[in-house]
């Protein structure tokens, strides 16, 4: 259980901001401990404490009918400052993108990503099929993708305007972007 | 007025191109997650586990 506090920490963080984040893993770490007794030996036992958080996350969001979700507009304002200085912008940008992904996509992406587990144990911590998690993920990536796009786009519309064939370059990227919008726009909003 | 059209890569240039942001993506996530799991685990954790554990055994007959 000791092991897993990194995992369920970084797992957290895939749900909600900190400090809320290691409040929600600090509630699932003691629940699990308190539980250890239904934990089936053999079974994934990071994916066992996963779905506990996750059911606690998900069942306090329903409690918390005060809690507004977050806007996406608002959310690109409030970026969150850069605390670790050796970060480059692109990790930085990553982050900040991920925040803009519905919760469902972010945890999906994490899980199958960098926490290793498999499609079907996603799918049990998520309580979905296999092939809603493969869509969340699939989804997760190229709304991503396209985030990093138009803000790298709008950098270089921003910082370099030059009189050149380089120019005519920017405006055709930024109009394909821009032809993608609406349908972006409305994987953004309707989750899976 | 017509609108200027840039001629698009090659399919398979695509592709490779793709490939490679699907990498970088998967590249920023590891670093991402590698962040906080590298992190110092704060004592409150270890705390909590510890006094969760004396909590529960006064009722374990082991």
């Amino acid at each position: 259980m000791i092991a897993l506090i990194p995992h369920v920490r970084a797992y957290s963080r895939s749900l909600t901001r900190m400090p809320a984040a290691d409040d929600l893993a600090q509630d699932a770490l003691a629940k699990s401990w308190k539980s250890r007794a239904l934990y089936q030996p053999g079974t994934n036992l990071k994916a066992w404490v996963f779905t506990i958080m996750r059911n606690a996350f998900f069942s306090d969001q329903r409690r918390s009918w005060r809690i507004a979700p977050l806007d996406p507009t608002v959310a690109e304002n409030t970026m969150i400052a850069n605390d670790d200085p050796t970060w480059s912008e692109e990790l930085l940008d990553v982050r900040n993108a991920m925040q803009l992904l519905p919760v469902e996509q972010r945890e999906a992406l994490i899980l199958v990503g960098p926490a290793g587990l498999s499609y079907e144990e996603t799918a049990s911590i998520c309580g979905c099929a296999i092939g809603t998690v493969k869509s969340r993920v699939s989804r997760a990536r190229a709304n991503l993708l396209a985030i990093l796009e138009k803000k790298s786009a709008g950098q270089r519309l921003q910082s370099d305007i030059p009189a050149s064939g380089a120019f005519n370059d920017i405006m055709a990227q930024a109009d394909s972007l821009g032809s993608a919008t609406p349908r972006d726009a409305k994987q953004l909003e309707g989750g899976v | 007025m017509t609108k200027a059209t840039i001629p698009a890569l090659p399919e398979d240039r695509q592709q490779k191109l793709a490939r490679s942001r699907q990498r970088q993506l998967g590249k920023a996530l590891g670093q991402l997650y590698a962040a906080v799991t590298t992190e110092p685990v704060p004592d409150d954790f270890m705390r909590l586990l510890e006094e969760t554990d004396a909590r529960k055994k006064p009722l374990d007959p082991k």
